[in-house]
């Protein structure tokens, strides 16, 4: 890129500035920072093998016709495919807690920060957010799946969660996408690049969205976290 | 070492580090703080296969957050056309760089061209680098970082006759 003529008089402008930056960007963290993060990427561990048996939960229901008309992993949806009404099957019940259409658990979208911490869902002695639109973001553990909520002045903005839970139409973490595509076609392979969550509707609560998340395991994309979140929340701009 | 004492090691080592870049690919600390923990969880979640496989889980790690950061933005501009840029709104630390206009303009770039930008000057990668590093074509790469510097030099520019005023 250095060929560039115009670039000549801010390149030597950007090697200064990124020599002299690192003290005043640190970020200052909680002293439990690593071990947080340690605790996190063993629940994803393990997420990931009950992800895994979940497949192999549905290619064994596949014999019995249960999802039989899901296409093969990747393909898009066909005529065959079942219409997008998101019911599971009689006898198959979604794992984990219902996210949504309003909350998970006791934990409810708008509820304030005094609200939030009665529920027990997050540690009394976490700091508080502050006036404004600036958001704060909440370990959730005790009362829910471990999870994470993004809070502000005007109350609870985002709930995450990459334990096992399910949408009010019954998707779930660890399913795989086609079979998340036959409830929510629009969520195209393109769309979800690793880490990338895609919006689908919340049945029942039209001011909110969902933000599902997928990860890629070795053989193909399964849904990793699924968020609920108000449709214009200002906390995560990518969810 | 057990392998979760060895990434529990890695973790306090290199997670200033991190943070720092984060707050470089974002802008704003708050954004860091959550791109730093998503990406360490997942290189946790799979510690050994990225040692394996790596020999470099930092650069890994590093690597890893630049593309999540993209792939975010083409999502978001893919559903929000008209939309503002996702950093506006957004929580940002004004302090520390309140006097830097260079770091102002850097950080109202869209992400893509500012990560295009962060890899290369603070990360020196070469242009074939941040190519694979971002999931992009080497010609992406180059009129990435040309749209970048010459929004920079307009902006730079902007601000020195303001200031002259």
């Amino acid at each position: 890129m250095n060929e560039h003529d115009d670039i000549d008089d801010i390149d030597g402008e950007l090697r200064r500035m990124f020599a002299d930056v690192d003290d005043r960007l640190d970020v200052p963290v909680r002293p439990d920072a690593s071990a947080r993060i340690v605790a996190g990427a063993r629940r994803r561990r393990r997420r990931v093998v009950v992800a895994a048996a979940g497949v192999f939960v549905v290619a064994a229901l596949a014999g019995a016709g249960v999802v039989f008309a899901i296409p093969e992993r990747d393909a898009p949806p066909t005529a065959s495919s079942p219409p997008p009404s998101g019911e599971r099957p009689e006898g198959d019940p979604a794992p984990g807690m219902l996210i949504g259409p309003d909350g998970f658990g006791p934990v409810r979208l708008g509820m304030s920060y005094d609200e939030l911490t009665a529920t027990g869902a997050i540690e009394p002695g976490d700091p508080r957010p502050g006036a404004g639109p600036d958001c704060a973001a909440f370990e959730l553990a005790g009362v829910t799946p471990a999870g994470r909520a993004h809070v502000n002045a005007d109350g609870v903005q985002v709930i995450r969660t990459t334990e096992p839970a399910h949408t009010t139409d019954g998707v779930s973490t660890g399913w795989t996408l086609d079979q998340t595509r036959v409830v929510y076609p629009h969520v195209s392979r393109q769309a979800i690049a690793e880490g990338n969550p895609v919006r689908v509707p919340v049945a029942g609560n039209l001011d909110a969205v969902y933000a599902i998340t997928f990860a890629r395991p070795e053989d193909g994309f399964v849904v990793a976290e699924i968020a609920l979140q108000y449709a214009d929340q200002p906390c995560i701009p990518y969810y | 070492m057990r392998r979760e004492d060895e990434f529990a090691e890695f973790v306090r080592d290199a997670l200033p580090g991190l943070l720092r870049y984060g707050h470089l690919l974002t802008g704003n600390p708050h954004d860091a703080a959550d791109l730093v923990q998503t990406a360490l969880e997942r290189v946790g979640a799979r510690w050994s296969s990225v040692v394996r496989r790596t020999g470099d889980p930092v650069a890994y790690t590093r690597r890893a957050m630049a593309n999540s950061h993209v792939s975010r933005w083409r999502r978001v501009r893919r559903e929000s056309l008209v939309a503002e840029p996702p950093e506006v709104g957004s929580a940002v630390d004004r302090d520390r760089f309140e006097d830097e206009p260079l770091w102002a303009a850097l950080r109202d770039l869209p992400p893509r061209q500012r990560a295009v930008v962060v890899l290369r000057y603070y990360e020196d990668l070469s242009e074939a680098e941040i190519a694979d590093a971002l999931g992009v074509s080497r010609g992406t790469v180059k009129s990435q970082a040309s749209k970048a510097m010459a929004t920079l030099r307009t902006r730079l520019g902007s601000t020195v006759r303001e200031g002259g005023r």
